[in-house]
This record gives C-alpha cells, structure tokens and sequence, in this order.
C-alpha cells in the first residue's frame, strides 16, 4: 500500500510543473520559457489559453424566438394545451392552479390539490433517493468529474443547455457527443471546415422519454455504440447513434447512474450510481455485477488499459482501492468475473511533509483519477482541504506498474500558476514518448505536462535493430529495470548522446 | 410455452377450468397461436420490402399472398373473438338467445332471437384480425431487425413486453374505434343477411347496434376492446418470441470438427447461397467473433494443415470483398442513374457492348484491357480492379507459395504489391486473359443483378440488341411516359418517393455493415495475432475496397435527398431502424477504415496503392477526413 508520506515535497510556491523526465518531475518560473534544449528535440507544446472574453454568456439567453413577440394573453384553456405541449400535465395543473378567474373554483381547487398530491408523492420519491430532489443543475454540478462546471459552448444549438458531458467518438475525426439537459447532441464537425461556428444542421438529437438530465457519456472504444446515463433514470441506455435507436439496460435500485467508464479494451464498463453501489457490465451479453462499497457512493474510478484491473475511490474515504477481474480464458460469455473483495492501494489520507520551507501538508479526498493509455501513470486530482495548500484541488502523479504484480508509486506533485485551481485531468490517448497530462485550470489555462518515459504501448515504433545498440539510457530505457527513484548520474541531457537519428522519429521495421 | 402464455391469464379467471368445454376452447386458442406462428415463420425477411411508389404499395397489398395472410388473420381474429365471448358467458356469448320481450306470443319459432352483441363481436374480432395483417405489411413488421446488442432472450422479452402491451392496448383502442365507425355506416349487411340466413327475428327490446345510441353502451365497447387487447397481445408475442428466437446469435464453427459437417462452418456458409437468414447470421456471427474471440480468430488466420492453405482467411475475406464490391457497384449505377436523370439511356449502351462479349475479352492483350478501362467510369475502373483481386482464382495461386514455406511478412506485401500495382509485370500478363475474363464475368452478372432502381437494370438488359426495333421502342415508351406525366391522378400513383427509393438502395446494408465491421476487426486484430501473416496478402485488396467504397459513399451522399434525416419514432414497438440504415452503413465504414489505419500506423506506407489512395490513406492518418 502507498501512502503520502513517502511522496518527494511538493515544489516551492511560484513554481509550476513543466515536464517529467528522469522520474522526476522538474519545474521553471512559468510555462511559456522551457529549457532551450526542449525546443529541437523534444515536443513544444502550446499553452492554450482560452480568454473568457469571447465565451461571455450571450447578452440574449433565451435562443428562442419567444421573446421577440409581444405578450399575448390567451384563452386559460388554450395556454393549457400549449403547456400540455411543452411541459406535459404536471405544467397545465400549474397554470390551472395559478389562473385567477377563468375557470371554475373547483377545478381550480382540484389542481391544486392534484398538483399537492404530486409534489407529496414527488418528495416521498426524492426521500428514497436524495439526489432526486436537487435541481438538475445542482445534480450535474454534484455528479460531473469536473470540479466546478461552467462550459460556455461556441458549439450553439437550442437544446444545448446545462452541459455535463463531452465525448469525442474514438475511431473517427469529427464526432463529438454532448450530454445536455434533456437530450445528448451529436455534432458531425469536418476538420477541414474553416467555420468557427458551425450550424446547428450539424447536430443530431438523441432523446429518450425519462432519461432527463444526462450527466454521463461513454462511446465504446470500438466507436459503434455510446452510453448515456442519467441520475433520474435508472437505466442506461445504449445507442446506435447512426440509426437513432437504443436498447435501456435497465437496473432498478440504486436510483439513476452518475457516470459510466468503458475499460480500454472495450469488454466492461463501471456504472457508479448515487447511492452506495457501483456496478460492473460485461459488454458482450450485458450482463452485470454489483458492488456494494463501504460508505458512500463511489466518487471516481479508472480502469487499467488491459481492462483486468479497476481503481476506484469512495465518497469521504482517502483511499484508492483496487479491483481486479482475472481474464478468463474459456470465452466464457456473459460473465463479468470480478475478484470477490476489493483491496487497499493507496492511502490518501493527510500528511505532514518535512520541507526545506517547512512543514507542509498533504491529502484527502480523491475528485478524479485517471490513468494513462499506456498504464505506467495515474493522476489523482484531489478535493479542495482547506487545511491542504490553502484549498487548492492538488494533483498526485504516481508511478504504476500492472504486471506481473499490481504497484503503485509516489511520483510527485503536480502544481499549476500561483492562483489557478486544477478543475480537470486528462491523459493524452496516443502519445509516444511516455504520456501527456492535460490540465484545464481555472484561469482558462490549459497546459499539457509530458511525462517522459518509455512507453510500452509503443515498442513497434523503434527500430529493431537499434534496440541492441542503443547506449543504455538513463531515463527511460532502464525504467523497467531499476527499481523506481533510482538517480541516474548523468547530468546531462541523454538524448545528445546518442548517435542515430532522435527518438522523435519513430521509425517502421518495414 | 407459447400456447401457456395465451391460456393462462384467461384460464385463471374460470373457476371451472377443468371442463371440457373450457379445455376445448384452450385448444381451439393454442390452434389458433400456431397457425399464426406458421404465419409469422413463412412471411419473415430479413430484408425490408420498401414500396417505392404508392403504386407499388398498393400493388404490395393486393398480392395474392398477402391477401391469403389477410383472410387468415381475419378468420383467426373472427375465431378468437368467438372463444372470448364464448368464455365469458354473458349476454355476447350465443348467437342465437331466448326473446326477452316476447314470451307472450308463445310460438315455438319466435322463442328464440337474434344477438346482434354476438356479431359485433365476431366481426370486430375478423376487422382486429385484418388490420393487424394490414399493419403488419404496411409497417413493415416481418423485418427482422437484429438487435444492436447481444443479450439473454429472456432479458430481451423482459424488455419488450412492456412496450407490446402499452402498444396493443393503444392498438386496440384505434380499432375499435375505426370499427365502430365502419359497423355504423355497413353494420345492416352482415346483420340482414344473418338474420334471413337463419330465419331468426330480430329483438325489439334491444337497440340496433348501427345508430348512435346503441354504439354507446360502454360495457359492449369495453368487452370488445379487452378482446383486442387479447388477441393483439397473443399475437403480438408470438411475434416477439419469434423474432428473438430468429435474431438470436448463432456460432458456425470456423472450422468443422468432422469433415462431413463442413457445410456448416462459417466459409462455407458465406461462400455458398443459403437463405437470407442463415446469412445473415454467419455475417454477426463473423463480426461478433472478430470482437469477441481470439481463439477463433485464431482458427481463420491458421493454415490448412496439409499444403499450409490459408482457406479459411481467403474464403472469409473474398465473400466480404465481394459484398463489398457489389456495393460500390450499386451506388455507382444508383448515382449515375440519378446525376443524368433521364439521359441514363444515351449514356450506358457504348459501355456495356463492350463489356458484353466475353469471346474477344477473353483473348486480350493488355493493350484492349487498358481500353476497356478507359471506357469505364473514374469509380468503376479502380472497383473492377479491386474486384479483380477477390476473385479466388488469384489468391490460391499467390497465397501457395508464401503459405506453404516459412517466409517473412515483408517479402510477401512486397511481392504481392508488385504484381498487383503493375498490370505490366510478367506474371499478370501470364495470366492475364482468365483474370479478365473473370473480372468482365463478374462485372457482367453485375450489370445483369436485378438493381433497386429498375429502369437501368432494364436499359442494360436490353441494351444487348442495338437495333431499329429497340430505338421505335424506346422512342414510344418516351412518348407514353410523357403522356402520361401529365396525367396528375397517375403521377400521384407512380411517382417514386425520393427518400423511399434511397431507403430500398440501403435496405440490405445490414449484411455490408457486417461484413465491414467483421473484416475491419480481423485486419486489426491480425497485426498482432496473424502469426503466418495471411491477412498481408489481401490487405492492399481490403484497403483499395474500403476506399472505393468510400468514394462511391462520399459521392452518394451529395445527392439530394440522401443526407437527410427522416423523422424518428421513439418508443413504438414498430422498428424503423431500416430507414437510417445507410446512415449506419456510412458510419461504420468510416469507423472501419479508421480502425484499420489507426492500427496500422505508419506501416501503410508500405502497402503499395494507386497515389490518390494513398492520398487519402494519409489523411486517415492524420485524422483529417
């Protein structure tokens, strides 16, 4: 089990992360002066930063055409069947309950006690299931894995509203999943269309009755089929989305799902739910398991990219715990096949850190994690302590390993601009000198913090024979090897000595 | 366990549920559930029947199959109203009843009447039983739809069941409804020509049921409607058990266990012409097991044990290709027919007189093969090529060579891309006139294939005989058309439906998107697992297909028409999934060609292609098409 304690001191104030190399992680004075040698041989990343001006929220909200017309009073019971229309019947026992004088007394009475009857039954409903009784905007703001949701889209479509979820489709160039309020959207963008600001024709609405707001997406990584998942409705549902149909995979406790992962191989996906059970889908029969976890709901998870390990976190627990499911080997179809108990990798919890600065404090509760494609990086994005660097969400990067045994290492601490809060973590998902962490920051920062090591996902892009001739490396070459935190003593950059062309150049053994 | 679905709601509701009579009518219903589950089984397809104009709809209708399945469906409907109203033995329950207001008359023949409740129930039972078989074409529902994910057939019942309920509840209601309409305007036939049949009076004491007020008795509609509800959902559930026992997944083994079951295993199955169905499920069953099962694939990679033959790959991958390719050609001749709009007739006859003599072809020197190319159209040229490549007389003789000896994946794409890139390399021109007899036979079955949009497939049938008779004939059919467009009550009857006839083009993309997803998978998969690399040999023939495909897709849907969308229906038991199915069809090509690039990387490079495919492959490669 890895615990904060043996974790290097966060960096000094001021300071922020630019790369990893060596197993460690090296910080400058700001993002836009890395070292010169980076410049010729390693990757130059832009900072993108995404100035608020432009995404101001527009001075008209509605994109309706409602508000260019003059209010015109209506007949009680032809507004009824408008709002019949729009709202369905909870809305025309509003309008009839609120109407002065136009109907009669008894039916006006009627509505309000049907409409009190259904707030009654509506409210028992929430105090089953508590997250029901929270606004849709308050349930996308508890469930999303960002950490404070404000999107401003330049995508604009009517519909769009209350975004919780973005999904690009893997194996494709221009389609993008949005998870709205009442529907999710699916925007055909060309990447060599030169408009900034593309029609809402591009759009194409996916809604089911019920499955209102949708807070989480996840395509297959195949690309043909997408889930969505609403706290409301407890089933997910699957989508072919070229021919417009679904299939609901319905489950009926726990109350809704919050957020779905499909594992990188494509064979399970994690359904968290709101209440203290987390369920686990095969995805060739769509068959499940369930898990009961400790306390809590399940907060965040992430699988391993063979698919046989999950990490996930509890609500109010510092702990990441581990799930493995074996491989089965007799294509056993519909079976899910989890370990029976989960373990204790990590322990998360609060530590004092003996820096030259003095003391510092570090841990707490896990927000997101997610784990690179190639499987060797983890990045936990921590809840705001405020006993931890003034509430600021932290980020840990470990160090993982997933065969033959599981192990998981303190790598560092990642630290943004003075004043900036992480809001979310990504990995890049094919990046061949190691991984690339993307950070959105508060300020409208998003940096991209490579991690460099030797990749295992992509052994096929160095050239065979040069394998064997190569000087031994001290960064990445040997990290299988040595033992972790191993200082290597060259000082100096080991991608000057050597003497073939750079290992920015992947080359073909064809 | 059909016939117990029907019985038993009914059956429990009778205390007496054990005399004869009772087990009688059960039987008569379990009868009736299999003569419409014989129904069900002769009438499914797997492809849609999409009526192009209303003439066609019409002429769907008429059919004298169609009608049979009408008349039957009637007279079940008629037997299931009549064990329904005789089971609930109230007043509907008898045709014939005691008089209630005449016992004073006391005549032995007036002592009984007639029941008109009876033969509101009969005939509403025959009007359900009709409409449902009218609804039952009109909706298309002897599609079978295969479900876009694999599940468990009690799951998938579980999951239906309750939307067939609400619907043939909702279903019902509208019957009825339409029924009573039509009982008001013609209910006096049926009823005057019983009563005189039978010589039965009618009861004063009761109200004709065809005027208003005896419409309106509620406990009569009520009872009527239940009875809908009843038949539709018996019905409608056989209809669901079939359709989920029909689309379930099938494996076919890829390689027979015995040698006298080989007709069974997958490349038999694809390469010969079963029926539709069993088709259909050898193509989900190659997609799935391309996705699911290593083992498996493991089976279509290996060689044949003696000669070290990669049969299994080759007949995988020439069916796929062949699908494929059947494809491309079908939207090249659709989007000609359409881009020249009228003028299809001066263009085709210089090409297929070409293609029509096998005789000379057969004879060629290189030279007439590269005239013949140039006749063809940009799309077609590199398709006939590629359909070349599939044919199996070429990829025995490659693939013995390099299967049979240990040799190094390198050698065999290069040797395979140098005489498949240049048409001037010895070994081509060796073998040069049977490959193109092949390739022209094939193009020709092509041209002569019964295509969706029939006025080519008749122009190039007939185009065989230029001559003065064909020209005054053509010149007259112009003539009648023309006449006839101007005729608006015609033009609403033959006028095609834009987005009907692009739906019919696409109607069996189901077997395509297999086919592609199958394929794309295996090609993926095998840069990893192909241990013998038999998938090398055909992957410059796979990516020029998929490309061409693309093209020809690319091209399709820039007609107008073909990129909108047609409105959906949500939550409706009826499935209209086969409306979008090309939308389906040019996603998953799409995703295909991208998984196998994203796989491959940068080795494609290597794989020798015409220079505008390996345009297009690069930007693939760079995620920018």
């Amino acid at each position: 089990m890895c615990s904060l304690g043996l974790f290097p001191p966060p960096p000094p104030m001021g300071q922020v992360t630019l790369y990893e190399h060596n197993n460690e992680l090296v910080t400058g004075n700001s993002y836009e002066t890395p070292p010169p040698d980076f410049r010729g041989q390693w990757i130059n990343l832009p900072v993108l930063h995404l100035a608020k001006d432009p995404l101001k929220t527009p001075g008209r909200l509605d994109h309706g055409t409602r508000t260019a017309f003059i209010h015109h009073r209506e007949q009680v019971w032809k507004r009824c069947i408008n709002i019949w229309r729009d709202v369905g019947l909870f809305g025309v026992l509003n309008e009839i309950a609120s109407s002065e004088e136009e109907v009669f007394e008894w039916v006006k009475t009627a509505s309000s006690w049907a409409l009190a009857l259904y707030r009654w039954a509506s409210s028992l409903h929430g105090s089953l299931f508590p997250h029901l009784s929270l606004r849709s905007e308050d349930m996308i703001a508890e469930f999303a894995q960002v950490t404070n949701c404000t999107i401003v889209p330049s995508l604009k479509h009517r519909l769009q509203r209350n975004v919780a979820a973005l999904a690009w489709k893997p194996l494709s160039a221009s389609v993008l999943a949005v998870a709205c309020q009442s529907c999710i959207l699916i925007w055909t963008l060309d990447p060599t269309s030169l408009s900034t600001r593309p029609s809402s024709g591009c759009a194409q609405v996916l809604s089911h009755p019920g499955h209102t707001p949708v807070t989480s997406l996840a395509w297959a990584p195949s690309g043909d089929r997408l889930l969505s998942a609403s706290p409301v409705d407890a089933a997910i549902l699957v989508w072919d989305v070229a021919t417009e149909t679904c299939v609901p995979l319905p489950w009926f406790r726990g109350g809704g799902v919050t957020n779905l992962l499909w594992s990188p191989d494509g064979s399970k996906v994690l359904a968290t739910t709101p209440s203290a059970v987390f369920r686990v889908w095969e995805a060739q029969m769509w068959t499940c398991e369930r898990w009961p976890t400790l306390s809590g709901r399940c907060q965040t998870g992430c699988w391993s990219p063979d698919g046989n390990r999950l990490l996930f976190t509890v609500l109010g627990e510092p702990l990441i715990y581990s799930l493995s499911f074996p491989e089965s080997f007799g294509e056993g179809k519909g079976c899910v096949g989890g370990a029976k108990s989960a373990t204790i990798v990590a322990d998360l919890s609060e530590t004092v850190l003996q820096t030259p600065d003095g003391e510092k404090r570090l841990g707490g509760e896990a927000h997101s994690m997610v784990w690179d494609p190639s499987g060797e990086r983890l990045a936990v994005l921590m809840k705001g302590n405020p006993q931890v660097q003034d509430g600021k969400p932290v980020i840990l990067l470990f160090c993982t390993r997933n065969s033959p045994v599981f192990e998981l290492l303190p790598c560092g601490v990642i630290q943004g601009e003075p004043g900036a809060h992480a809001q979310l973590i990504t990995f890049h998902p094919s990046f061949n000198k190691g991984a690339l962490l993307s950070v959105c920051w508060s300020t409208g920062k998003v940096t991209h913090i490579p991690l460099y090591f030797v990749n295992a996902l992509f052994p096929r892009f160095r050239p065979v024979l040069g394998l064997a001739q190569e000087p031994p490396l001290g960064s990445g070459g040997s990290l299988h090897d040595l033992p972790l935190f191993t200082e290597t003593s060259s000082t100096s950059a080991p991608w000057d000595s050597l003497p073939g062309p750079p290992p920015t150049q992947p080359h073909s053994h064809l | 366990m059909r016939r117990r679905v029907a019985g038993r709601p009914v059956a429990h509701s009778f205390s007496d549920l054990y005399s004869s009579y009772t087990i009688f009518y059960l039987l008569l219903l379990s009868t009736v559930i299999v003569i419409i589950n014989i129904f069900n089984v002769e009438f499914y397809t797997v492809v849609p029947c999409i009526p192009c104009s209303r003439l066609a709809l019409i002429g769907k209708i008429i059919h004298p199959q169609q009608v049979m399945h009408s008349f039957m469906h009637a007279s079940m409907g008629m037997v299931m109203a009549w064990c329904a109203a005789v089971i609930t033995k109230g007043r509907y329950s008898f045709l014939v009843v005691p008089c209630t207001g005449t016992q004073s008359l006391d005549s032995p023949s007036a002592q009984t009447c007639f029941n008109e409740y009876h033969l509101f129930f009969l005939l509403a039972g025959a009007f359900i039983g009709y409409s449902y078989s009218l609804l039952y074409f009109i909706n298309n529902m002897n599609y079978l739809p295969f479900p876009i994910i694999q599940q468990y057939k009690f799951l998938r019942f579980r999951r239906s069941l309750f939307l067939l309920v609400k619907h043939s509840c909702m279903e019902s209601l509208f019957l009825v409804r339409n029924f009573c309409i039509m009982y008001y305007f013609l209910g006096y036939i049926p009823k005057a020509w019983i009563s005189t049949a039978m010589d039965l009076r009618k009861d004063t004491q009761l109200h004709p049921l065809d005027t208003v007020s005896g419409l309106l008795n509620l406990s009569l509609l009520y009872h009527v409607w239940l009875c809908g509800v009843f038949l539709l959902t018996t019905w409608y559930i056989s209809w669901m058990l079939f359709k989920i026992y029909a689309t379930e997944a099938h494996v076919f083994p890829v390689q027979p266990p015995f040698a006298e079951e080989s007709d069974e295993c997958l490349p038999q199955v694809l390469n010969s012409n079963p029926p539709l169905i069993i088709k259909y499920l050898a193509l989900q069953d190659l997609m799935l097991l391309s996705q699911y099962s290593p083992s498996r694939r493991q089976e279509i990679f290996s060689l044949s044990q003696p000669g070290g033959h990669p049969h299994n790959w080759t007949a995988i991958s020439r069916e796929c290709l062949n699908l494929l390719n059947d494809m491309t050609q079908k939207l090249i001749l659709y989007q000609e027919a359409a881009a020249t709009n009228g003028r299809v007739i001066s263009s085709f006859p210089t090409e297929p007189t070409k293609l029509n003599s096998p005789e000379e072809i057969t004879f060629q020197t290189p030279k007439s093969s590269q005239m013949t190319r140039t006749s063809v159209p940009p799309v077609a040229k590199s398709s006939l090529f590629s359909s070349k490549l599939s044919t199996p007389d070429i990829a025995s003789p490659l693939g013995a060579p390099f299967g049979s000896g240990v040799i190094n994946r390198m050698a065999g794409i290069f040797d395979v891309n140098t005489c498949y890139s240049s048409p001037q390399s010895p070994q081509l021109i060796r073998r040069g006139p049977r490959l193109w007899t092949s390739a022209s036979d094939q193009h020709l079955t092509e041209f002569s294939n019964p295509s969706p949009s029939t006025s080519v497939s008749a122009v190039s049938k007939t185009v065989g005989q230029p001559s003065v008779i064909y020209s005054w004939i053509q010149n007259k059919r112009e003539q009648i058309k023309n006449f006839l467009s101007k005729r608006v009550l015609i033009m609403y009857f033959f006028s095609k439906h834009p987005e009907a006839s692009i739906q019919a083009v696409f109607s069996d993309a189901q077997m395509h998107i297999w086919a592609l997803e199958g394929l794309s998978h295996l090609v993926a998969a095998s840069f990893t697992e192909d241990r013998f690399g038999v998938v090398q040999t055909t992957l410059p023939a796979i990516l020029t297909t998929l490309l061409t495909l693309q093209e020809a897709v690319d091209k399709y849907f820039k007609l107008p028409h073909a990129s909108s969308k047609p409105p959906r229906i949500s939550g409706s038991l009826v499935d209209t999934s086969y409306k979008t199915l090309r939308f389906a069809f040019r996603a998953s090509l799409k995703t295909a060609i991208y998984r196998i690039t994203t796989t491959f990387g940068e080795h494609l490079n290597a794989v020798q292609a015409s220079a505008e495919h390996q345009k297009r492959l690069q930007q693939f490669l760079e995620f920018k098409d």
